[in-house]
């Protein structure tokens, strides 16, 4: 049970992250920071389903992150979930047709890695 | 030459970092004061969720959270995916292990120290990727 709700979890973070960069892409980047276009973007973005499944998304991982959290210990649970940052990775990768080189992979990796040590 | 909505490339960067200072300051404090709400609320009513509410630390933990994740929205609309989730997560993650020893006290065994020093070396490699490009676009 415990290695199905881990891919819960990992899927719809990925899913989420993955859904908030395409659709911020796609919005363009948010240069104007004064209150009034500030305003209007957020009502703009509010009503873009791509980011109301992302919110989705975040809200599935948080509640499977929870029942994770119930029936494993926290020394495994958080370590485990740091397959994620891979998973965000190859989501870059394939999907957002980002170029990641060689450093970028090997700092993932590191961090993924330090994040199961920390969470031991 | 027609006007570009790509900013210069310091500028652009000069935003980045001042936008992903201020997502892992409110994230890293919004945990912070959700943890210390939580634990002021207690768990002797039979309605925890009135509880929360009532208790101004979590109400702030939660108002600051939603602050990161739109700051982050507006930090993916800017720069790559691979670059800023895991640099805002390493850092995160060695603010959240600083606070934790110095504010809380916690105890680091040598494990989380040696996962600490990954993160960082993490950080610092993904650091160097971005620093090796210097396009204003990256992440189109």
């Amino acid at each position: 049970m415990r290695w199905i709700l881990l891919g819960i979890v990992v899927a719809t973070n990925v899913a989420s992250d993955g859904l908030q960069a395409r659709e911020m892409k796609r919005h363009g980047e948010i240069s104007d920071f004064r209150a009034g276009a500030l305003k209007r973007t957020f009502f703009g973005l509010a009503v873009r389903p791509g980011l109301a499944l992302s919110i989705l998304c975040m809200a599935l991982s948080f509640f499977a992150f929870i029942r994770l959290l119930q029936i494993s210990p926290l020394t495994f649970a958080v370590p485990a979930t740091a397959v994620t940052y891979i998973g965000d990775a190859v989501f870059a990768r394939c999907v957002l047709r980002e170029n990641l080189d060689l450093r970028r992979w090997a700092g993932i990796f590191f961090i993924a890695a330090g994040v199961v040590l920390i969470g031991r | 030459m027609t006007p570009t909505t790509a900013p210069a490339p310091t500028a652009f960067r000069l935003r980045i970092v001042l936008l992903s200072a201020l997502m892992i300051l409110a994230n890293v404090s919004g945990n912070f004061s959700l943890s210390l709400g939580v634990k002021a609320a207690g768990s002797g009513s039979h309605f925890p969720l009135l509880n929360y509410l009532g208790q101004p630390a979590l109400v702030l933990g939660v108002a600051l959270l939603i602050s990161a994740l739109l700051v982050r929205l507006a930090l993916l609309s800017a720069a790559e995916m691979s670059l800023i989730l895991p640099l805002n997560a390493g850092f995160g993650y060695i603010l959240t292990t600083v606070a934790g020893v110095v504010g809380l006290k916690e105890t680091v065994h040598s494990v989380n120290n040696v996962g600490l020093a990954l993160v960082v070396f993490g950080v610092i490699l993904i650091g160097l990727s971005a620093q090796s490009r210097r396009t204003p676009g990256a992440g189109r």
